[in-house]
């Protein structure tokens, strides 16, 4: 048997943005931040593109998304420098990966034919920032014995210096996603049609 | 900063697997991996050496260093269609029924990384030319691993992407461990 293989699943308008924003999400803060940034940029390309969609080229609408998501994300990076310089230094240097991302979610959109309705993009984005949180909650606490900002592992006890780096992040990632398998916590929007919820979904 | 450019080839390295799954029937093709792990390579190249010149040459002396990341995009996405155009003046097509902005991640990480790391004209090709064959043979021999990848034998939670992304946990622990090789 292989891997799913539809390609109306909604997983993999999710799964594609989560692998550069795990990167960043060393703490559960900073796994929100990084979702809240990766959602607004997405959200504010989107309905740009989405009111300019009369005057586009359908061929030339990624190139659109590309422009609207790099400019979005360089400046929710100023902004962030601005306004919050210690969320800057930890999801900063990952934010043009974003913009990547938004325009891959909108090529594989047209390209495959999924359109999911606002609801559906809803529960996708709350999902994506749960995922995201739980992954910086998990890396914070494996790789720096802390939870919150607060060391909870005693000095003497060594953490996990693995799960704060790159590898570490995506096995973080893995797990949590397989959590929500195991548990059958996928929301409606994740599971490919005609599949049940339990298991395997995502 | 060397850990940001391992997990932005990773992250393009998993993108590229889950694109050519859901978007596609049957076994990965390698053969068309391969090449497109080819396309990546002289994406990367000319476009490092294109951001180094708008870089230094435009942007730092105007005072525009705020532009460089949608001036990278731009300049990645330049070099995919002059990369189509040379393919169609030849008669040739990539058989990649991928879209090429997936690699587009792995080239904008090694723009991003060459800025970080204050790389000039020579310095930013050869690094490129480097990240950019690491990803070519990883991105094939990550293909290679899903197809062979039995979702039977896997338990239920683990199939779909749990397994792509402990494969790409596995290939950024490779990446890691080849970046400290230097000629």
């Amino acid at each position: 048997m292989e891997l799913h293989r539809r390609a109306d699943s909604r997983a993999l308008l999710l799964l594609v943005g989560l692998c550069p924003a795990a990167a960043a999400a060393t703490t559960i803060w900073s796994g929100l931040g990084m979702a809240l940034v990766t959602l607004a940029v997405f959200a504010v390309s989107s309905f740009l593109l989405f009111r300019l969609r009369g005057t586009l080229p359908d061929r030339g609408r990624w190139l659109v998304m590309l422009v609207l998501s790099g400019a979005l994300s360089a400046a929710s990076g100023l902004a962030l420098e601005a306004c919050a310089p210690g969320l800057y230094g930890q999801i900063g240097a990952y934010l043009p990966l974003v913009a990547v991302n938004c325009t891959l979610v909108e090529l594989v959109e047209g390209w495959a034919g999924i359109r999911p309705p606002l609801s559906q993009k809803v529960e996708l984005g709350g999902a994506f920032a749960a995922v995201l949180a739980v992954t910086g909650l998990l890396r914070e606490f494996l790789g720096a014995g802390s939870l919150f900002g607060a060391q909870i592992l005693p000095d003497d006890m060594e953490a996990l210096a693995f799960f704060a780096k790159a590898p570490g992040a995506l096995l973080a990632l893995a797990l949590v996603v397989m959590c929500v398998n195991a548990l059958g916590w996928t929301p409606s929007s994740l599971r490919p049609d005609g599949e049940d919820g339990k298991g395997g979904a995502v | 900063m060397t850990e940001f450019l391992v997990f932005a080839l990773t992250a393009a390295l998993v993108n590229c697997a889950v694109c050519g799954i859901f978007l596609k029937e049957g076994p990965l093709n390698l053969k068309a991996y391969a090449s497109l792990g080819a396309a990546t390579v002289f994406v990367t190249v000319c476009a490092s050496a294109a951001s180094a010149v708008l870089r230094d040459g435009l942007l730092v002396p105007m005072g525009l260093g705020y532009l460089s990341v949608p001036g990278y995009l731009l300049i990645a996405a330049a070099m995919v269609w002059l990369l189509e155009r040379l393919l169609n003046a030849c008669g040739l097509a990539l058989s990649v029924p991928l879209p090429l902005t997936a690699v587009n991640s792995a080239a904008l990480g090694c723009l991003v990384y060459h800025e970080q790391a204050g790389y000039g004209f020579t310095a930013a090709v050869r690094s490129g030319l480097g990240a950019s064959v690491l990803f070519a043979v990883l991105l094939v021999v990550l293909a290679a691993i899903v197809n062979r990848l039995d979702g039977e034998a896997l338990p239920r939670p683990v199939r779909g992407l749990p397994v792509l992304l402990l494969c790409g946990a596995l290939i950024s622990l490779a990446l890691m461990g080849l970046t400290g090789l230097s000629f």
